[in-house]
């Protein structure tokens, strides 16, 4: 009883930590200091990232529209929920979400647990009262001790089923395809013996994709797409239309200077990813690269990174867009996708 | 305020007087709640050690600089700027480094340069490169401290990857050149400035470091973004001299530029 009045750790909560895989050509990654990653957390992030009684048909999970074999992504142009309604927006992709400054494609969310709490109560999407969704998972025994595992005290809500899943989510990380070895390769970071042999399996078309890619008088993509994530972070309007139907970040700060404009994605897995753009419009890779060659259209917003939208894009010929899509398949990282500690466990 | 040893006096009386068995229990009882309480302890002495913050404030001419305000150029053009920032590195006095690289971003940051320990009477010259020095600008930008402005997370779009490294400077835009009444920001001006080639050295002599309080001193720069479109001697005209991003045929630019930029920055 002292003991008790004069401590508050929690009894008996021993969890295991979680100790990440960063690549090492990768930065820091800044765990929440409430939320630390764990062993327990993390398999419990994965049992409710697969979770379909999430919804209120018992029928989706987060997976239903980030599914593994396109890079945690959702292969139509919109997501359609329990009620069958569709969003306006493509579903991003779940990748290296442990260095996101913002999340969505308008950046609303400023941390990845504030995202999760998104998707459960929105009518176009899993539909449900984060009050049904406990419910449903207290009413299981096995979620009751696995919830008292990950946070050391009884109880279940919609804070800890978020924590949990963003502990899976942050072990989500592609740092090994073929473009990492080019980065790494390029900085002078030792390369295994692995990264080694595939090195050698890199091919000249690959290497001249990669030359367009960061070249100013190339594709010019580097000013949104570089380093190790693949991308800056910021929002950019990227010449898709002259006026915006989505107002994107605008919608969010009102900022007049902010519309038309939406989270810079990473291009890691793009192969995988498709459709493309914050509204899925296009379906191939080679409508990307056209986009950008030739499609840019000019607008109040636009970035003024883009430096040729004067002539509407870059102007690649043919052999160039076929070297950077051969680059872009670089970022294809078959580790990552086939990593059974990201399957559903059931 | 009871002391501890007036509390002993009270419990010993009390164990004399009253049953043994209780009162022993009691007390142990108190004793232990009071074990939980945090103890007093003197906080150790401060250590005295003197900080130094350096901000830059933009202006125009003689008023501060408000992004995506209207301001009119020397050739009559209206221009809104969007986008102010640069590295400054290597700031010391000889060998005495006082900051070894700040990040200057007027949006997300406003002033701030940086805050540093170091004696006022330690730095009142200083030198520093406008952008970084080449034995940094081409190294991995995750191996420096997460906490230093070259390290890739917080350089974000400041970094353009491993050949040109760094970009030493933006200044972004939108200009209305044409003189008619009607406000039309339709021509964008953006210089992104770096590489090796494009370093520029500042200076600042006899410097005068403010006292603010709790050994805090601060000394503030100036952006003079007029300074920057007409440093004296030549002039930026926006209307034909509007992009670089230090690209292969902006050499010329991409110097004038960074040059201008240098001119801008002085003591406030």
């Amino acid at each position: 009883m002292f003991a008790l009045s004069c401590k508050k750790d929690k009894v008996g909560y021993t969890p295991t930590p979680y100790e990440l895989e960063i690549p090492s050509h990768f930065p820091e990654m800044k765990i929440p200091a409430d939320n630390p990653m764990t062993v327990e957390g993390v398999h419990l992030g994965r049992l409710l990232f697969y979770e379909e009684r999430l919804s209120g048909d018992n029928t989706q999970s987060c997976a239903s529209c980030h599914s593994i074999e396109t890079a945690f992504s959702d292969p139509n142009q919109f997501s359609t929920g329990i009620d069958g309604i569709q969003g306006n927006r493509n579903s991003m992709a779940l990748v290296n979400l442990g260095w996101q400054k913002f999340f969505f494609w308008d950046g609303r969310a400023a941390t990845l647990e504030e995202q999760i709490l998104g998707p459960v109560p929105n009518p176009i999407e899993m539909h449900q009262s984060w009050k049904d969704a406990v419910a449903k998972l207290n009413s299981d025994v096995n979620y009751r001790n696995l919830f008292y595992k990950a946070f050391g005290e009884e109880g279940i809500d919609s804070t800890k089923v978020s924590k949990s899943i963003a502990q899976f989510l942050r072990t989500l990380i592609s740092g090994t395809s073929k473009y990492d070895i080019m980065y790494k390769y390029e900085y002078g970071i030792p390369l295994s013996s692995t990264d080694q042999a595939i090195l050698s399996t890199i091919t000249v078309e690959e290497w001249g994709g990669y030359d367009l890619f960061k070249g100013i008088n190339g594709a010019d993509c580097f000013h949104c797409h570089n380093g190790p994530l693949m991308q800056v972070q910021l929002f950019s309007n990227n010449g898709l239309d002259a006026t915006f139907a989505d107002p994107g970040r605008g919608g969010i700060t009102g900022n007049a200077n902010d519309m038309g404009k939406f989270k810079i994605p990473t291009l890691r897995n793009i192969a995988l990813s498709a459709p493309y753009m914050h509204d899925g419009r296009f379906t191939t890779l080679d409508q990307v690269i056209e986009h950008y060659s030739s499609g840019i259209i000019q607008s109040s917003t636009l970035d003024p990174s883009i430096e040729f939208a004067f002539q509407g894009g870059v102007q690649l010929d043919s052999e160039q867009k076929s070297l950077l899509k051969k680059f872009l398949e670089t970022l294809t990282d078959y580790n990552f996708i086939n990593n059974p500690n990201f399957k559903d466990p059931n | 305020m009871i002391k501890s040893s007036e509390i002993y006096s009270f419990f010993l009386n009390l164990f004399r007087t009253v049953n043994m068995k209780k009162t022993t229990f009691y007390f142990l009882a108190i004793l232990f709640l009071a074990s939980c309480k945090d103890e007093v302890v003197d906080p150790p002495a401060p250590i005295e050690v003197d900080q130094l913050k350096m901000t830059m404030q933009p202006t125009f001419g003689s008023a501060d600089l408000v992004l995506d305000q209207t301001y009119t150029t020397d050739e009559g053009y209206l221009v809104q700027f969007t986008d102010l920032k640069c590295y400054i590195t290597d700031v010391a006095n000889g060998s005495s480094t006082l900051c070894s690289s700040a990040l200057f971003d007027y949006r997300a940051n406003n002033t701030v340069l940086f805050t540093k320990p170091g004696k006022p009477a330690d730095y009142s010259n200083l030198t520093a490169s406008l952008g970084v020095a080449a034995s940094k600008n081409h190294a991995d930008p995750t191996s420096f401290s997460s906490s230093d402005p070259l390290y890739i997370t917080i350089a974000n779009d400041m970094h353009w990857g491993w050949n040109p490294g760094y970009i030493f400077m933006k200044v972004e835009a939108k200009v209305d050149t044409i003189q008619n009444g009607i406000d039309n920001f339709d021509h964008t001006v953006v210089f992104h400035i770096g590489g090796d080639a494009y370093l520029q050295n500042l200076q600042f002599n006899s410097i005068t470091w403010n006292a603010v309080g709790s050994g805090m001193y601060t000394r503030a720069l100036k952006l003079d973004m007029q300074k920057f479109l007409n440093n004296g001697t030549e002039s930026i005209d926006l209307k034909t001299e509007y992009t670089s991003h230090t690209g292969p045929g902006q050499e010329a630019i991409s110097l004038k530029v960074i040059q201008h930029l240098k001119d801008a920055i002085s003591l406030y």
